[in-house]
């Protein structure tokens, strides 16, 4: 099977999957009254979800795709809760409950971001235990058995817990209010410290793929690989530098963005504080 | 005066030089004006013996088949070069610099660690000396500035070389780490209570996230050269593979702190050049908010592209090809930065002194050092390239064309400030004009001898390979004219130090807190501060018609 025959066969991609794009888009449209980009942003969001989870993107975990697993990973966690972020329409932000809500959870960051970087690390080595047991392979270092316990849970929920997590941990940042937000250098510095974890993962999961190079002499091991013939290696590699480069850049290019607008000096709240700091003095 | 807001000063007086009696003075002053000046002259030291060492190499190679020194002092020479000038010449030029005039620019008295300042400077100076007594106890470092393990492990470098390597740079790095923690700390506390952090000056803005890259880095270098004297001293296997250790493992660690450190030398550099290019141009400073955010944007991906200096070690293309995507993405930060200062020169009315002659060139020869950093970005030129002498002119390009332009062009702008004295102009272009054609007659050719295949660190080469002996020369004479540019500065100085003090407080009318008070400053920098609104308080209260927009 060649790649692009793979990749054009209609049975790969998820009819369900599109319908159900379709109507939550249409009634997004219909229900709310929101403004271009925010409908830009969610129907971006639904796109990517679609890839990542309805496309024969997706049905290539099957062959036991770490990177592809990966690719999942930081479309549902890192990308799509940004943009769902942005396209929340206003008319949800006029209960008062949700917006208590929205304005007081900047207090708790620490363990906001405590809760991305568990989801990213976890839910990387549990993926690649379920990858594990569904192909028999040994997957970034962990050998899952098929009766494993992780085949318990069902995959819909685990990604539906990942773009949960990832919603959780950027509203410190990307808050629809801007009182929920953190000053814009804690935003950076939110991020960034996230960028050293996700490049820790992405690092060591590229410098351990050695361990998967004894596994490579055995050739069934390759055949699994169809239609994208990578070696256990290269895959795992490929699944490392993806998490490592293009997601750190994501999160550089978000502080970028932040920093751009404060250096205008955009921040009522920050000239409050020095114009306190100075008659104090 | 009420336009000034009073400044706190400690009760206590520190020792300074003005306040203190004795030789002593020397050593136990914490002022980081007096600091600063003693890593200046400490860089100015070290450049020179750093230079020597380059025309003893030039010498070696201006003739085919030459033996004036021999294989094993010409290894010794070539790795004190580059070890000499990038961390005793470069970085304490830098961190001089920063030392000086980061607290009158954001108008404090003093660094926030003054004592912490001093030991950085001693730690900086003691290792640098250390490094160079190898000479007499049985050979310096002679392993490349790179100090690639296996060949700097015991079985191959049996001297104490290496190990006075070792530990010279670990004092150094300790200096530097200080002064990191320093500069950031200052920037947080000691800011003049109305400037908020967005208002910096961008040489102060630079210095801050430089702080950052400095703490970041050096540790993983001083980590990487404490298992290397593990392994030397107490017969570990770090990066032995004999006997289960990883050579690769070295590489890591040099090169995860040798591109950050590449932009430690960058950045102040940087920031220097965002100072001078608008005060010689007679405009504010375009796109400084991108000037500003590029910077962060270079600290973070710093850290992601250091596999770029390991492409022949044997990565898998899967490696190679996301490194190779990094290395041209951080590329587009700096980019950003030259098109900001050709955009702040357009139009305005450049006065063309020699420190603003300076940074033109430092545009000039830094853009082809990026240029040529981004062709060893594509994998397959790379293979080709390494460890030829393209990879030479390219670090030339960017430490000598980039970074050294840079600290010329801050010397000739900031000695008013310092010492009180104007440096001679005249002199001046002798010294410009001689170092900028020696530089591009030196290192420019180096980029075709690299492509013939010249290897770096070759000894010498054969009489029968075309052009090599040609181009070889030409650049060794580029060396003598660049070695005349070096002896007309130093004239410069020397002269110059013995005129009186009459520099004007802010003689080119440039609009930073530095030059609020005396050319050079009292022990005290400042007794009163003038308001701070925007990023050109100095213009503000010159022009309070036509303030820039206040920002605070
Ligand atoms: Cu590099």
């Amino acid at each position: 099977m060649s790649f692009t025959g793979y990749f054009f066969n209609i049975d790969n991609w998820s009819v369900p999957g599109f319908l159900a794009v379709m109507v939550l888009f249409v009634s997004y449209l219909i229900f709310f009254d929101t403004r271009k980009l925010q409908k830009l942003a969610f129907g971006l969001s639904l796109i990517l979800i679609y890839l990542a989870l309805g496309s024969p993107l997706a049905k290539l975990t099957s062959f036991g795709l770490h990177s592809i697993v990966m690719l999942q990973h930081i479309i549902l966690l890192m990308i799509t809760p940004i943009l769902l972020l942005k396209a929340l329409p206003n008319s949800l932000l006029q209960s008062s409950w949700l917006v208590s809500v929205l304005n007081k959870v900047k207090n708790t960051y620490l363990l906001l971001w405590l809760l991305g970087a568990v989801a990213m690390w976890g839910g990387h080595f549990f993926s690649a235990a379920l990858l594990s047991a569904k192909t028999g392979t040994a997957i970034c270092g962990i050998n899952a058995t098929a009766g494993s316990w992780v085949t318990a849970m069902p995959s819909g929920l685990s990604f539906a817990l990942l773009v949960i997590a990832g919603l959780l941990f950027y509203l410190p940042v990307f808050n629809p209010l801007d009182s929920g937000r953190l000053a814009p250098l804690k935003r950076v510095v939110y991020l960034f410290t996230a960028c050293v974890s996700c490049s820790t993962l992405g690092l060591y999961v590229v410098f351990s793929a050695n361990s998967a190079a004894a596994v490579e002499a055995i050739p069934i091991f390759n055949t699994l690989r169809n239609p994208l013939p990578m070696s256990l290696r290269n895959d795992q590699e490929l699944a490392g530098m993806l998490m490592w480069v293009p997601g750190c850049i994501l999160y550089v290019m978000e502080s970028v963005n932040i920093l751009l607008k404060w250096y205008d000096g955009e921040t009522a709240e920050e000239s409050t504080v020095a114009a306190v700091k100075i008659s104090k003095d | 005066m009420s336009l000034f807001i009073d400044i706190p000063e400690d009760d206590d007086q520190l020792p300074a030089l003005n306040t203190g009696r004795g030789k002593l003075i020397w050593i136990s002053s914490v002022d980081h004006k007096q600091l600063g000046i003693m890593y200046l002259w400490l860089a100015l030291f070290f450049f020179l013996i750093g230079g020597i060492e380059a025309m003893i190499i030039r010498a070696q190679l201006a003739s085919a088949d030459n033996d004036l020194i021999s294989p094993e002092l010409y290894n010794q020479i070539f790795t004190m070069h580059g070890t000499t000038m990038i961390f005793l010449a470069l970085m304490p030029a830098l961190i001089g610099l920063a030392t000086y005039l980061l607290p009158l620019m954001i108008g404090a008295n003093e660094m926030a660690f003054p004592r912490l300042n001093a030991f950085s400077f001693w730690m900086t100076c003691m290792g640098g000396f250390l490094m160079y007594f190898s000479f007499f106890s049985g050979g310096a470092p002679d392993a490349g500035w790179f100090n690639y393990a296996p060949l700097s492990e015991n079985n191959y470098s049996s001297t104490a070389g290496v190990d006075y390597y070792l530990v010279g740079l670990i004092l150094t790095g300790m200096g530097s780490i200080g002064a990191g923690l320093n500069f950031v700390t200052t920037v947080l506390t000691l800011r003049s209570p109305q400037m908020k952090l967005n208002m910096l000056p961008l040489f102060a803005w630079m210095i801050f996230i430089n702080g950052f890259l400095l703490l970041a880095a050096f540790p993983l270098l001083n980590a990487g050269l404490f298992m290397m004297l593990i392994d030397r001293q107490f017969d570990a296997h770090f990066f032995i593979p004999s006997t289960g250790g990883s050579a690769i493992l070295w590489q890591h660690f040099f090169w995860a702190f040798g591109h950050p450190e590449v932009y430690i030398l960058a950045l102040p550099a940087f920031g220097i050049i965002s100072e001078v290019i608008p005060v010689f141009s007679r405009k504010p400073i375009f796109g400084y908010k991108f000037i500003a955010a590029s910077t962060v944007a270079i600290a973070l991906l710093a850290f992601g592209v250091w596999i770029h200096h390991m492409f022949a070690a044997g990565m898998s293309n899967t490696v190679n090809g996301f490194f190779a995507a990094s290395s041209m993405l951080i590329g587009i930060p700096t980019g950003i930065k030259v098109i900001n200062w050709i955009g702040t020169m357009y139009k305005g009315s450049i006065r063309m002194t020699v420190s603003m002659m300076f940074t033109m060139a430092f545009l000039i020869d830094f853009t082809i050092g990026g240029l040529s950093g981004a062709s060893f970005a594509i994998v397959p030129i790379d293979w080709q390239l390494t460890d030829t002498y393209y990879v030479v002119a390219h670090i030339h390009y960017v430490f000598l064309g980039g970074t050294a332009f840079g600290i010329f062009a801050g010397i000739f702008y900031w000695f008013p400030k310092i010492s009180g004295r104007h440096l001679s102009e005249k002199l001046g272009k002798w010294h410009l004009w001689l170092f900028v054609l020696g530089f591009n007659m030196t290192f420019l050719l180096q980029h075709v001898l690299g492509i013939l295949g010249m290897p770096r660190r070759v000894y010498t080469y054969p009489v029968d390979l075309s052009y090599w002996e040609v181009l070889n020369l030409i650049s060794s004479l580029g060396a003598i004219f660049m070695f005349a540019g070096i002896a007309a500065f130093l004239w410069n100085i020397y002269v110059t130090l013995k005129k009186p003090r009459q520099a004007d407080d802010n003689p080119w009318e440039a609009w930073t807190l530095e030059w609020a008070t005396t050319s050079p400053p009292q022990l005290q920098n400042f007794t009163s501060l003038p308001p701070v609104h925007s990023r050109r308080p100095l213009w503000d209260l010159k022009h309070p018609d036509n303030p820039d927009k206040k920002l605070n």
